[in-house]
């Protein structure tokens, strides 16, 4: 029983948006395979809820840093669309984001395969 | 003339400099000339800015001329900076297809503060794709060769940096270590290569791989070119949330005093857990031959335990894919970096995914989906989680060991430079090459590499890796110096003088 399948492989590719070819998933599927395998090494001496071990997110502890509100200098609008694959009107041209089904978002494996975490986002169910 | 001055060190380039026996303008021609010479065998630059590097050189020779004070103690001398770092209006890829021709319209802090300190740089050097690899060979330009032998790794991420040190291309390099990025490609072509204490130097401008263990550092060919590098790019920025407000630790007064090679009342820890099987002969007889040199140097060596380090490498491998999933969702075929199939039929979801797709590599695609799959709310817990209280009992491992020792010892990497293409297909094995670094990394602890020596089995360069607490970087610092004093000594010779001609 392998601890991920290449089902789970493609429908986690499509979550992070990788538009992932069948070569990819015959070969990526079976090296997570190995590396979740390697890594659940973890779970012999933390299980990720024990209060005894807190968990570390951060080397320096530190919570919010704050600057004072005062206007500094930044980009130009030129310079922060220099990059950009399409401009138009001195915005950053994007396709089209409305009346669509996105992707992949109707073809959820069955359940207790992983999902991503609440994004506060609406998503369409199938 | 020219072998005469690749072959200085920093500090004895910027002496001559500043005192005007030698140019900048002419310093950083025979580093050009040398990259021209050789970099088609080497492949360590992605980008080389003759005209800036020239023109940052003569301004440097025109302060001097005109008798005002170099701007720093490094000023005139060129370096090699890591394509992960932006550079105003020079091309900044970080080894990938979807940055290809990207222009910064901005200085990273480390970029900024070296050209405010007249430090020449001479281009920008291949690395594993986002600094996730560790040998380049995840670079989408093809690999970078190791100057001892061009058949093999110049370890990773930052193989470009450190092949350009041991190419004799530059003095000084800049890397990046979120999981032993600089301190393996030093250990695997005999440089020196140091990750600061996380926070001691900028990450604004660094583009983001892992944000809680991504650090940059300085890499040279010997401790002290290191250190002076170290205090040039250190120190606390605005902007950078996480840059500790902290004054620089005094680095260079530490390697200059560690020069004196005496370690007398230096306690000295050697890591247990770091030797055995995985590691290679030749890396433990001259690790073992490092720690009987710190002893004779008058080091007191304890062996310590750090029972919870087995687990660094699994929790890594949780880590820092999950804030790589998470970094690289900004990489959305929308503001900048590559875009496909936008044919005015698809959405923006379909373009995203499509760009993606053709702009990462194999390992970047591996690791957003581990990262993906370690946040994934059925498998949170056991995945991420437990990692991040694995980082806690690793802190805690280093802590109780810094209650005992000043330092930690241990080989830098388990085996020596590896041929070209020999992990490429089994990430699990490319994986081990950091297995003795991570834990400076979740900690956020100073680490660094200094070449022990040659292994007798392939001839090939093999580092020790020094470990001191978080912002005591003056200690690993001064046990280096102290143990390269002895190294050269016993050797006759400066270590990369042994190098083959290429």
């Amino acid at each position: 029983m392998p601890n991920i399948s290449r089902d789970e492989v493609a429908h986690l590719a499509k979550l992070a948006r990788l538009a992932v070819t069948d070569a990819e998933l015959d070969t990526f599927a079976p090296q997570l395979d190995v590396i979740l395998e390697s890594v659940a090494k973890v779970g012999e001496v933390a299980n990720g809820k024990d209060d005894a071990v807190p968990p570390t997110s951060h080397a320096v502890p530190l919570t919010n840093v704050f600057r004072d509100d005062v206007v500094r200098p930044s980009l130009t609008q030129q310079e922060a669309l220099a990059g950009a694959p399409a401009a138009e009107d001195g915005r950053f041209r994007v396709p089209r984001i409305l009346g669509e089904e996105p992707p992949g978002w109707s073809t959820r494996p069955s359940e207790g395969g992983p999902e991503a975490r609440p994004s506060g986002r609406t998503r369409k169910e199938a | 003339m020219n072998s005469e001055l690749i072959k200085r060190t920093a500090a004895e380039l910027a002496a001559k400099i500043h005192t005007g026996e030698l140019s900048s303008v002419e310093v950083t021609q025979a580093h050009l000339d040398r990259i021209a010479k050789v970099d088609d065998q080497l492949r360590a630059f992605l980008h080389v800015d003759a005209e800036g590097a020239l023109a940052a050189a003569a301004k440097v020779d025109a302060d001097i001329a005109a008798g005002r004070a170099p701007s720093s103690a490094l000023a005139g001398v060129p370096l090699a900076l890591k394509d992960v770092l932006t550079t105003r209006g020079i091309p900044t890829t970080c080894g990938s297809k979807t940055l290809e021709g990207w222009i910064p319209p901005y200085d990273a802090t480390v970029t900024r503060k070296l050209r405010e300190a007249g430090v020449v740089i001479v281009g920008k050097t291949n690395m594993d794709e986002f600094a996730m690899g560790s040998s380049t060979e995840n670079s989408a330009y093809g690999p970078t060769h190791n100057p001892w032998d061009t058949t093999r790794i110049p370890g990773g991420s930052g193989g470009g940096s450190s092949a350009s040190l041991a190419g004799f291309e530059a003095p000084l390099a800049i890397g990046t270590d979120t999981g032993g990025s600089i301190r393996q490609p030093g250990s695997v072509t005999g440089t020196v290569g140091v990750k600061p204490t996380y926070g001691g130097v900028s990450r604004y401008g660094l583009v983001a791989f892992s944000s809680s263990l991504d650090q940059a550092g300085p890499c040279a060919r010997t401790v002290l070119d290191a250190a002076l590098l170290h205090e040039i790019i250190a120190g606390h920025d605005p902007l950078d949330s996480t840059s500790i407000d902290a004054p620089v630790p005094p680095v260079v007064a530490a390697a200059k005093q560690g020069a004196n090679a005496d370690l007398t009342g230096v306690k000295v820890g050697v890591v247990k857990e770091f030797r055995g099987e995985g590691y290679q002969a030749g890396v433990l007889d001259s690790f073992e031959a490092a720690v009987e040199q710190l002893r004779e140097l008058g080091a007191e060596v304890v062996e310590v335990s750090c029972p919870h380090f087995r687990y660094a490498l699994p929790a890594y491998y949780l880590i820092s894919p999950s804030e790589c999933s998470s970094n690289l969702a900004r990489f959305d075929a929308m503001r900048y970096g590559l875009r496909v199939g936008d044919d005015g039929t698809r959405s923006a979801e379909e373009v995203m995914s499509l760009s993606r797709e053709a702009g990462f590599g194999a390992e970047v695609k591996r690791r957003i989906i581990i990262g993906t799959y370690a946040l994934s709310s059925g498998y949170y817990d056991a995945y991420y989680g437990s990692a991040q209280q694995v980082r806690t009992l690793i802190i805690r491992d280093f802590e109780a060991a810094y209650q005992q020792v000043d330092v930690l010892v241990s080989p830098t990497t388990p085996t020596t430079a590896f041929k070209i293409g020999e992990r490429v297909d089994d990430p699990m094995s490319m994986y081990l090459a950091d297995l003795c670094t991570i834990p400076a990394n979740l900690a956020g602890n100073a680490a660094m590499s200094v070449p022990s020596g040659l292994s007798a089995d392939d001839g090939l360069p093999v580092g020790l890796q020094i470990m001191a607490p978080a912002l005591a970087d003056e200690r690993m610092y001064r046990v280096a110096a102290a143990f390269e004093t002895a190294r050269d000594a016993a050797a006759g010779t400066a270590f990369l003088n042994q190098i083959p001609e290429l």
